[in-house]
């Protein structure tokens, strides 16, 4: 079975916010994106890493931290799966 | 106003509610105790100053636990529903009962203030006593349990690194040592058994078996299960994923740490408390001041590493 972009984009960020994970990203989808979580798309990742940078940049001040949550959720509109 | 924001706004009412009806009450049962001859010969003027001096301290240190045990719960309630949520509404839960538990100690131990006959101080002492050990007790194995909870909720397995074996060898020889020379100060208490005034010496009342199955072995049991939690501890801030969210929680487990160290700390004082008659007040007050503090530090820790927790959820 296929892995959804944002079952990606959970395991991106569960490796950041751990238990959090799921509910941070559904939040930034459902409130940024307006849209419902299964429905991101590959082209939606740019806007939500932009989305996700700012909101992790509010709960730590490590910008190297911050900086690569950015870069691997942005690897994801390279790959496919 | 949502759902979400009325509940925690009636945490926060239940919880400040609380801590006001108990610092009234102590007020009031601190002013109508009558005065009576002290060990330290103080003057009546003297001894309401120090009862006034100690309500401001006092009603400080029991908002900081408050306050502390309140944003935790507000937190937890956030998260209620999530896998990891039963788990920190445990621990909210444990931290409501230290709450309780150190203001129940508080509150009964004035009530002393009103006794008069030997018979009377007897039965109270023996009471207290046992009833400090039960809440310890009870206290650590909420905690306990709570911290199985929140390790379970991490991973299926857990390892250990050797900085987790080592702090959990060193916290288990210090638990080791301390309970020996705990064990060994309350057997060396010539006063232990007997007192020869009771108006100015305190005794346990108790026969050494006595002492030993009603309060030195619970004790152990319980200090043993804090321990017990503080390595649950340690080891969920080692497995739990995330990063960030290691480093967020990182300071609820400082706060946890301090939080469950000085307690054991309070219980041991307290029931040592009788070796201590011949030393100068000045000294024992700064000394279970300094304790109490860093205890309410522990509280405020907790707090702002709740509220980070909190940020998580609001970002």
């Amino acid at each position: 079975m296929s892995v959804t972009i944002c079952e990606q984009v959970v395991e991106i960020t569960s490796n950041y916010l751990g238990p959090a994970a799921k509910r941070f990203v559904y939040r930034q989808v459902t409130v940024h994106l307006k849209k419902s979580p299964e429905d991101l798309k590959q082209d939606d990742i740019p806007v939500l890493a932009d989305w996700s940078k700012v909101a992790l940049g509010l709960v730590t001040r490590d910008k190297k931290t911050v900086d690569a949550f950015q870069k691997e959720l942005l690897d994801l509109t390279k790959s496919s799966k | 106003m949502t759902s979400t924001k009325h509940v925690q706004k009636m945490i926060g009412y239940k919880y400040i509610g609380f801590y006001l009806a108990a610092v009234a009450l102590y007020v009031a049962v601190t002013v109508m105790t009558p005065l009576r001859e002290n060990v330290y010969h103080l003057s009546e003027a003297s001894i309401r100053l120090i009862q006034v001096s100690f309500i401001v301290p006092i009603a400080a240190i029991w908002f900081t636990v408050t306050y502390g045990a309140m944003k935790f719960r507000q937190y937890a309630q956030i998260i209620h529903r999530a896998d990891n949520g039963p788990a920190y509404m445990a621990i909210a839960t444990a931290l409501t009962v230290m709450l309780a538990g150190l203001l129940f100690n508080s509150l009964f131990g004035l009530i002393q203030g009103f006794l008069e006959t030997e018979s009377q101080i007897r039965s109270f002492t023996i009471a207290k006593n046992l009833l400090a050990v039960v809440i310890q007790i009870v206290i650590f194995g909420v905690m306990y349990l709570a911290t199985e909870k929140l390790l379970q909720s991490a991973a299926t397995t857990t390892t250990d690194s050797p900085e987790l074996r080592l702090k959990r060898n060193f916290g288990n020889l210090a638990m080791g040592i301390g309970l020996s020379v705990y064990a060994a100060l309350m057997l060396s208490n010539e006063y232990r058994n007997f007192t020869p005034d009771y108006k100015t010496i305190t005794s346990f009342y108790l026969s050494d078996m006595e002492l030993v199955l009603t309060i030195i072995i619970p004790y152990a049991i319980a200090w043993i299960l804090a321990l017990m939690s503080l390595h649950n501890i340690n080891a969920y801030v080692e497995n739990v994923k995330g990063i960030v969210y290691r480093e967020v929680f990182g300071r609820v487990a400082t706060g946890l740490t301090l939080v469950i160290s000085f307690n054991i700390l309070l219980g041991m004082l307290s029931s040592l408390g009788g070796l201590f008659q011949g030393s100068s007040l000045q000294a024992i007050l700064i000394f279970v001041y300094v304790i109490l503090i860093c205890y309410g530090v522990g509280y405020i820790v907790i707090a702002t590493g709740a509220k980070r927790l909190a940020k998580i959820e609001e970002v």
